[in-house]
């Protein structure tokens, strides 16, 4: 009767808002995805902060610094959603860190590849926040109101991320050979990272997801808009894909790509990613040294 | 409004001397401020830190350009180009993080140090540091703000946490002399009315605001006069580390645009 009556809503387009009635279901898959996207921008800040202390000008310094601010503060903002979401199960945010730090929770796949270069910060704030963008872009249409309120600023912001991105990437492109080579070996290093980004294709569209509007976008129309817009851009500043066998399809009007070795992308979903272990350790260690700091903060502990 | 126009060279090199000082410390905790960011106890701090260390940084950037007006290269050639030798800092700034308790507790000293030193520029008869004072107290206040609300909660948070703000306290005040040791130009510049005192007046107004500011805590703040002398470019390795990895990818290829 509830569960009619609520799908009823979805069929009408209607916003679900947190307090309105929800099926456990519906709520958990919201919950699963809202939490995943905050501890992935919560993750996705740790490349990006590597280079923070190494970046190259005050003005980059400054570019660099607030990106990652934005990036952990989308990651507070969401977070909060996910708070409300998680009320009736008695799970706090401490409880969604500890998960994730304890390496019981999932994270964005492509937050688990080493940066090891200045060109990799404006391949992935250009390209990893591009790709990011297009899938947040879809998620707008979502029906749990909540997030997709949050996301309407969140994506204003990685618009802003994007023009940074690709200014570190056009600074590259037309400065010394060195530069150029470093860019080049970034585009290639994050290349299949970025194919896997969206996950793999041919799942289906018909579970409880899409048609509770929580997903609006199946993976491949994802890629297929980023590669559209992405594709055209990156070969006219004169760098090399490294996939021989992408070509626009003019007859589907979709751009065929080879295999991008959907094996790795498996191994790195189940938690084998380069840099997991180090980056998790990296606020484990925060958590453990500063954990002095919420005991003095508790209301037992205070005076 | 260009720096020092009016000046003669003598006075020009050692008004530039004065805000390289200033810079270099305002760059040196921005950077180490940065170093919070993803590391902090809460991801409300990760972005609180990410905050203050942009406008240090940002304060930085403003006076390196007053420096290159003054006489010499551009302000990324001054903050990623130079041995620690010529860097003007004082060393409290270029000490590692250490505990939240270390960071707080240097924080707010330095803000209240800062406090009264841009108070005095305020009255300085250059109109062009003068801006830069107003701008800096306008976001300064902030930070000021943040060290004690911290230091506050700590004071309240228990032993532990007690004991830890009153040994940061004591590394503070070891090194806090380096802030305000008199140094032979500042005569130079208060005849000039670039200043209207010697910055070393300071020194005791500033120990009796952070007595004022931490004993109510039962904490003490006993600083001597003594301790490094990094205007002089008196460093520690924790300062050739520190620019090192800042200017890793600058130093890489100076002449590159990055």
């Amino acid at each position: 009767m509830d569960l009619e009556a609520f799908e009823a809503r979805i069929a009408r387009g209607e916003l679900i808002e947190a307090d309105d009635f929800m099926p456990d279901a519906y709520r958990r898959q919201c919950l699963r995805l809202i939490v995943t996207h905050a501890n992935s921008e919560l993750m996705g800040a740790l490349p990006e902060r590597e280079w923070i202390p190494r970046a190259p000008g005050l003005a980059r310094k400054l570019a660099v610094l607030s990106k990652v601010q934005d990036e952990i503060g989308h990651a507070q903002m969401i977070y909060r959603v996910a708070e409300d979401l998680a009320a009736p199960f008695a799970i706090t945010r401490q409880d969604m860190l500890d998960d994730l730090i304890d390496g019981r929770a999932k994270f964005h796949n492509v937050f688990t590849y080493p940066a090891p270069s200045w060109a990799d910060v404006g391949v992935i704030a250009w390209l990893v926040d591009g790709a990011a963008l297009e899938t947040q872009g879809a998620l707008l249409k979502t029906s749990y109101a909540p997030y997709a309120r949050i996301l309407r600023r969140i994506c204003a912001e990685e618009a802003v991320h994007l023009k940074h991105g690709e200014d570190i990437v056009l600074t590259l492109a037309s400065g010394t050979p060195a530069q150029r080579a470093m860019l080049q070996d970034a585009l290639a290093r994050w290349w299949q990272p970025l194919m896997h980004f969206f996950g793999p294709p041919g799942e289906s569209a018909n579970g409880d997801a899409f048609r509770w509007r929580i997903r609006v976008a199946t993976n491949e129309e994802l890629r297929q808009g980023f590669l559209r817009k992405y594709v055209p851009k990156i070969l006219r500043l004169g760098l090399v894909i490294p996939d021989p066998e992408l070509r626009f399809d003019n007859a589907s009007g979709n751009w065929l790509y080879g295999d991008p070795d959907w094996d790795e992308f498996w191994r790195v979903v189940r938690g084998g990613g380069q840099r997991t272990a180090e980056r998790l350790s990296l606020r484990r260690l925060s958590r453990d040294e500063q954990g002095w700091v919420l005991a003095a903060m508790s209301p037992e502990n205070a005076a | 409004m260009e720096i020092g126009r009016d000046l003669d060279g003598g006075l020009r090199a050692v008004l530039r001397e004065y805000v390289l000082s200033l810079a270099d410390d305002e760059l040196v905790l921005g950077h180490r401020d940065s170093e919070w960011c993803a590391f902090a106890p809460l991801i409300e701090e990760d972005v609180a830190f990410a905050s203050i260390a942009q406008d240090e940084i940002a304060h930085a950037q403003m006076m390196l350009g007053m420096v290159q007006d003054l006489g010499g290269p551009g302000p990324d050639a001054l903050a990623f180009g130079r041995a620690s030798s010529a860097m003007r800092n004082a060393v409290l700034l270029e000490r590692p993080n250490g505990d939240w308790a270390y960071s707080l507790t240097r924080h707010l000293v330095y803000d209240i140090a800062d406090d009264l030193r841009t108070e005095a520029l305020l009255r300085s008869r250059e109109r062009s540091l003068v801006l830069v004072a107003e701008r800096m107290r306008r976001e300064e206040r902030y930070h000021l703000e943040h060290g004690r609300t911290w230091v506050r909660a700590l004071a309240h948070g228990g032993r532990e946490a007690l004991l830890r703000l009153q040994h940061a306290l004591d590394r503070v005040a070891a090194d806090s002399f380096d802030l305000f040791r008199p140094i032979a130009w500042e005569g130079a510049l208060v005849r000039a009315g670039i200043l209207a005192e010697e910055p070393s007046r300071l020194w005791e107004p500033f120990v009796a605001r952070v007595q004022a500011e931490v004993g109510p805590f039962g904490l003490t703040f006993t600083p001597g006069r003594s301790g490094p002398h990094g205007r002089a470019g008196e460093h520690t390795p924790d300062l050739d580390g520190l620019l090192r990895t800042m200017g890793e990818v600058w130093r890489s290829d100076p002449h590159a645009i990055w």
